[in-house]
């Protein structure tokens, strides 16, 4: 990947858009990989190890762009890891390695060129508390575009990423007052804002709903809905029911018991949400989407 | 309903009151320990009240415009403090300039970038905490030692004002690296998840965020600095100096000036100390009451 | 709020529109290619009935994907509940249709007051029962608990056209085998014609509980 210094210019690989019906039915195509998507990450025996121990192994598993991603799974499965992969985050992780190749849209995350500030910065991250930073509401949607240097026209650039995180309405008339003032709900979308005010490619989301309450959980799934038309979106949740509500894509993640190792997470099925919830090809989903395991 | 039914209703009625209103009379041992705790309150107000009610009585008849304008003398009527306050002042002026810049550096390098696994790392905090156990005695020896007569800066404020910089390292670091912990660690990572380096999350985002502790730590302990009289004796503050300081002249401040006055037998040396004392408890408590102002208005705000 | 989900019912429901439609044009023409013996309406009926069962099968999908992602609950709940069985009962009333344009034969001009008899009556009941499924769709499309009762009504009309057509046959020379044959055509006619006024008022029976919530004979549910 080339390190694009001027921001302004850099381009979203436009995918076909398709048309409404068939973006939220992939399953009546009956296929993972719908026409017209292409593959944004390929990722090939992806694994994570945590000061040598295994988190995570042999994951294959390729995201498409234009559709909601989900990776569902019990605890310690990795699939949280496995998201902090695909924008280089386990950097940040004390003793973290990666083995396995992520390629995105051809190119591995983790060659030897790679600066993993430019991959973040076409790679928004959603966490799972609202992590608003103590500022205004406006500052903290222009911290990414004042850091990588789009300067130019930030007011509009900000209004973009409030309008697109359906958020404007509730703050145009209060830019300038403290992030730390709005509902839970709020500040989630705010750092949805956050993120796409640097025009990134991708949206991560690690668990985004699960500190919200039902209403605020709602609206973020509409706009997850929503987001999928311009970006790629991956999330990870913990509520299965919100992977069946919002996912096109659905990957379940379990794991796997060494005799003697430790607990490692694997990929059990990648599959169109619509199969996985209704007719899973892996018995372990099965299990687990029933609630009889998990 | 019939009769058995009914009593049985009121029975549960009551078991059920009876447990909700609970035992009125706690046991013995709480009443003791509240006791306690409220006694171990009193006596530091008290002594407290005692105290300040002691020295304004004493030095407010003191308290007048010669303290401010008038050198040392041996005639008590025309005594004053300006060298010690001007001294005092700038000494704090001197240990913002030198010691708070050093000392939130290392904590931002500590706690942000230092790789926290590596041995040295850990020595190097090891050493910091146990600085700030160092009686401040034998930072008044190092000083003698290293900078009076190792670098041979004699007895001058510049001195006076590194070594009490020294002193006051170990406590602004450690209340900076708290004040850099509170901030959540989803703050830097939401920087970083924007693309952001490192540098620029703490400079635009961590730092900001832990002024007000920063600011209420380094205000506490330069207010302690300023108090301090030990290490000063040692590197030789002198008693009476009757000129306004600078930075390589020899000088006193005003704690310093208050230990000279207590021990001269005049009676009115007494209240001119009692005087002092008021001066100093005043730029303390102004000092602790910006940090504490800085605090609340930072609070308000977020 | 949950715009996914309202989609998803709102397409449902466009859906089962859709298959209301076809059927009800169904009803129609196997009514013209019976009385009429047109050719025509007897492949148009056939035509749409493929359409319907396509339509079905694609919303049997969409109620089995809602179930299974988006758990609806209350009024979703009983909208996805009544339109498994809308569904159900529009694709029967479809499949009728295309037996009664089987059944299309020229009467064999015999009896030729007793013929007409029955050809009107089958004809009064073919367009009724098309009208009863278009009338359904409609309650069900504007949410119209109260339109039971008018196809009930509407309902005992095209028993009794059919009561007559029995009536009528059992009035005729049934020793001709030529007239015994159509005769009995047209009484499987219709019967199958009885039951897509039957299959009409299901609808409407499903949308008073869309509705109200209350199912007529269910257990421990109030009169």
């Amino acid at each position: 990947m080339d390190a694009q210094s001027d921001s302004a210019e850099h381009q979203r690989p436009t995918g076909i858009h398709l048309d409404a019906a068939a973006v939220a039915h992939p399953a009546v195509g009956g296929s993972v990989a719908p026409m017209g998507r292409e593959t944004v990450f390929d990722c090939q025996g992806l694994g994570v190890r945590y000061h040598g121990t295994r988190a995570l192994r042999d994951v294959d598993l390729q995201i498409h762009s234009h559709a909601v991603t989900a990776l569902i799974g019990p605890s310690g499965c990795g699939k949280s890891t496995f998201l902090r992969c695909l924008n280089r985050m386990n950097d940040l992780i004390p003793g973290a390695a990666v083995d396995g190749a992520c390629l995105y849209h051809g190119e591995n995350l983790y060659g030897p060129d790679i600066d993993a500030i430019e991959v973040r910065k076409r790679i928004g991250m959603v966490f799972q508390k609202p992590n608003p930073f103590p500022k205004s509401i406006y500052d903290n949607v222009a911290f990414g575009p004042r850091v990588l240097g789009m300067k130019d026209s930030l007011d509009d650039r900000v209004e973009q990423a409030l309008r697109r995180a359906a958020l404007w309405d509730e703050v145009k008339d209060r830019l300038k007052s403290g992030a730390l003032g709005l509902s839970g709900g709020q500040q989630q979308r705010l750092c949805i804002a956050r993120a796409l005010a640097v025009e990134p490619d991708v949206i991560l989301m690690d668990e985004p709903c699960s500190a919200l309450d039902p209403i605020s959980t709602a609206a973020i799934e509409d706009l997850m809905m929503t987001l999928k038309n311009d970006y790629t979106v991956v999330i990870v949740t913990h509520n299965m029911q919100q992977a069946a509500r919002v996912a096109d894509i659905t990957a379940f993640f379990s794991v796997d018991q060494g005799e003697t190792g430790p607990r490692t997470g694997v990929l059990i099925e990648v599959d169109a949400t619509d199969r996985i919830f209704t007719k899973p090809a892996n018995e372990r989903t099965e299990a687990y989407v029933t609630g009889r395991f998990g | 309903m019939n009769g058995a039914t009914r009593t049985a209703t009121a029975a549960a009625q009551r078991s059920v009151h009876a447990s909700l209103t609970g035992h009125r009379h706690r046991s013995i041992t709480a009443t003791i320990f509240v006791a306690f705790i409220m006694l171990s309150t009193a006596v530091g107000l008290i002594s407290l009240a005692v105290l300040l009610f002691t020295v304004l009585q004493d030095g407010l008849p003191y308290l007048d415009p010669i303290l401010f304008t008038n050198g040392p003398s041996m005639d008590p009527n025309i005594a004053g403090a300006r060298p010690a306050i001007l001294a005092s002042v700038l000494m704090a002026v001197v240990l913002v300039a030198t010691a708070l810049p050093v000392a939130i550096g290392t904590a931002v390098y500590l706690e942000e970038f230092a790789p926290k696994d590596r041995w040295w790392i850990r020595l190097i905090e090891l050493n910091i905490q146990n600085l700030a156990a160092i009686p401040s005695i034998i930072f008044g020896i190092l000083g003698l030692a290293f900078l009076v007569r190792g670098l041979g800066l004699g007895p001058v404020l510049l001195a006076g004002a590194l070594i009490l910089g020294l002193q006051m390292l170990p406590t602004v670091i450690i209340a900076t690296r708290e004040a850099l912990r509170a901030v959540p660690a989803t703050v830097r990572q939401g920087g970083m998840a924007l693309g952001a380096t490192r540098l620029q999350v703490v400079r635009r985002e961590v730092l900001p965020a832990a002024i007000p502790g920063i600011a209420t730590g380094s205000i506490l302990g330069l207010s302690r600095a300023i108090g301090e009289t030990a290490p000063l004796l040692m590197v030789g503050a002198a008693t009476f100096v009757s000129f306004n300081p600078s930075l390589l002249s020899q000088y006193t401040v005003l704690p310093i000036l208050i230990y000279q006055w207590i021990r001269l037998p005049q009676a009115e040396f007494q209240g001119l100390a009692a005087a002092a004392i008021i001066v100093l408890l005043v730029i303390l408590i102004s000092m602790n009451g910006i940090a504490i102002w800085m605090r609340n208005r930072y609070e308000r705000k977020w | 709020m949950r715009e996914g989900l309202q989609e998803e019912l709102d397409e449902l429901c466009g859906g089962i529109q859709e298959e209301g439609r076809l059927t009800a044009h169904a009803v129609a023409e196997a009514t013209r290619a019976l009385v009429d013996w047109s050719v025509e309406a007897f492949e148009a009926t056939l035509a749409a009935e493929v359409e319907v069962t396509q339509g079905y099968l694609l919303t049997e999908q969409r109620v089995e994907s809602i179930l299974a992602r988006q758990a609806p609950v209350a009024s979703d709940l009983r909208l996805v509940l009544a339109a498994l069985h809308i569904n159900r009962s529009v694709e029967r009333a479809a499949h009728n249709a295309v037996r009664v344009a089987h059944l299309a034969t020229p009467p064999p001009r015999r009896a030729l007051v007793e013929e007409a008899v029955i050809t009107d009556a089958l004809r009064a009941m073919g367009e009724r029962g098309a009208e009863m499924i278009r009338t359904a769709m409609d309650a069900f499309e504007r949410r119209d608990a109260n339109a039971t009762r008018l196809l009930s009504t509407l309902d005992e009309l095209v028993d009794r056209e059919n009561e007559k057509i029995a009536d009528t046959i059992l009035a005729i020379d049934i020793t001709d085998p030529e007239l015994r044959q159509w005769a009995s055509r047209m009484l499987f006619a219709g019967r199958w014609l009885e039951r897509v006024g039957d299959h009409a008022v299901n609808v409407a029976e499903r949308v008073t509980y869309l509705v109200t919530g209350e199912a007529m004979g269910r257990p421990g549910e109030g009169a």
